[in-house]
């Protein structure tokens, strides 16, 4: 599906592509859910929120797609399920009261959460493939030991350093960017 | 920012810091801005490339927060919010649509036939899309992740012939090693399989017949395949009554055949 034609359809609340985008996209964003954890029922939110989601950033400012429309829309509606499991997930081990935000809020949130993982993803292509290697491995909580089974590097210290110099490569380039302003935490 | 600092921040994320050690190092989270602003970051960082987790918007700057919540409040997102509502609730393929598209004597026919045949009705068109999002090809049980002996190596390749769809193929290694190897229940359950995707459906639930009068632990599998390969075969009420048994008897996949049955029904 060509991204643009596609965003721009779907800003203007064009019926006959939103049916079509439902017609090829929404049964792999379901069997997705259904794999994870979720039922059909969680399936359909979670489709419409990320369509209302890409709908509402295009309108603001305008979505750039390098892939393509189906395969961002999965990106989204799997990253929005992933929010909804964690969210549940904080929700049994905290025993703070959870603030109670309107649906809109909550939308908002979403699209700043998922705009920053997109330019951490960005930032993660710009660095070496060694460095992006081993940062993936390092963010995916893999232990230090398991690195070094799996790279050339002999020890622990080594590996330690080679994730110091990546991350700091990597932090700089998202703090250079003008987009990690309204982004990051306070 | 030092190694120390960096070491300090990874051992808090990985939980790995004492209680005491935690308390001190929230204080400094508190009191230290540059030492905030690094935690945070990586925190960020963590939770966003860390498949499990996922890294909440807490406390940021609130104006691109409110252009947006303005934006989803607006009528024009409002009423694109019911398109799609409505999208999602629309039958894919409707009788009437199709009639539309032909005239008189064709539309005539057409219509005689749907009355005699109805193969478009949405209950037989439902349960090819439900065998496929339920039989979750993905999830059968692996030979491959259980590492290699003698005895496994015939039945990982046959098993790489099915994610191939080489059905054919699939299906006639894995008959072949039943008959010297009567135990392996994952071995019954993908020749079933390999036949229903052949079409060869009594086959298939022969198979499983055999799995389930066996006294393998998961003999009652068999309930759970036969019942979605009925699906496959549009043999509703076989299926719906292989689902009741799983339901009643509290057997393997109980919660989904619920889901299942109510869906179908």
């Amino acid at each position: 599906m060509d991204g643009n034609y596609y965003l721009d359809a779907l800003v203007k609340g064009d019926s006959k592509v939103v049916s079509k985008i439902y017609d090829v996209n929404f049964k792999q964003v379901k069997r997705f859910i259904l794999q994870n954890k979720g039922n059909t029922e969680d399936a359909e939110d979670i489709f419409q929120k990320a369509l209302l989601q890409i709908a509402v950033r295009h309108k603001k400012d305008g979505i750039h797609i390098n892939t393509t429309f189906d395969g961002f829309l999965f990106t989204v509606c799997k990253n929005l399920w992933r929010r909804e499991l964690n969210s549940h997930k904080s929700r049994v081990t905290n025993s703070e009261i959870v603030e109670q935000v309107s649906e809109a809020k909550d939308n908002a949130r979403a699209i700043i959460e998922q705009k920053r993982q997109e330019l951490f993803i960005e930032m993660l292509d710009k660095i070496s493939e060694n460095c992006k290697m081993i940062l993936s491995l390092f963010f995916a909580k893999v232990s230090y030991a398991e690195i070094i089974e799996t790279t050339e590097y002999t020890s622990e210290t080594v590996v330690r350093q080679r994730v110091f110099k990546c991350k700091k490569k990597l932090t700089d380039l998202i703090k250079e960017d003008l987009r990690f302003n309204s982004l990051r935490e306070l | 920012m030092n190694l120390e600092d960096d070491i300090l921040i990874e051992q808090f994320l990985r939980n790995e810091l004492s209680e005491q050690e935690k308390e001190s190092f929230l204080e400094r989270v508190k009191n230290d801005a540059d030492f905030r602003e690094e935690y945070l970051l990586e925190k960020q960082l963590f939770e966003s490339l860390n498949e499990e987790e996922w890294s909440f918007a807490e406390n940021i700057d609130n104006k691109e927060t409110n252009e947006l919540e303005a934006l989803f409040e607006s009528k024009e997102i409002q009423n694109l919010k019911e398109v799609i509502k409505k999208a999602s609730t629309k039958p894919k393929v409707s009788r009437g649509k199709i009639i539309s598209f032909l005239s008189g004597f064709a539309a005539a026919v057409v219509l005689g036939f749907l009355i005699l045949k109805p193969m478009f009705s949405p209950s037989v068109l439902d349960t090819n899309v439900l065998y496929a999002e339920y039989v979750d090809f993905n999830n059968l049980p692996s030979f491959i992740e259980r590492g290699i002996d003698d005895a496994k190596g015939t039945l990982i390749e046959a098993e790489k012939l099915f994610k191939q769809k080489k059905y054919d193929e699939s299906a006639v290694i894995f008959q072949e090693f039943l008959k010297e190897n009567k135990s392996e229940s994952g071995a019954y359950i993908y020749a079933a399989l390999s036949h229903a995707e052949l079409k060869n459906f009594d086959k298939a639930i022969e198979i499983l017949d055999t799995l389930k009068e066996s006294d393998l632990i998961d003999a009652e599998k068999a309930y759970w395949y036969k019942s979605l390969i009925y699906l496959k075969e549009k043999q509703t009420e076989k299926a719906e009554k292989e689902l009741q048994y799983i339901i009643d008897n509290s057997l393997f996949n109980k919660i989904k055949a619920e889901e299942l049955i109510r869906k179908f029904q």
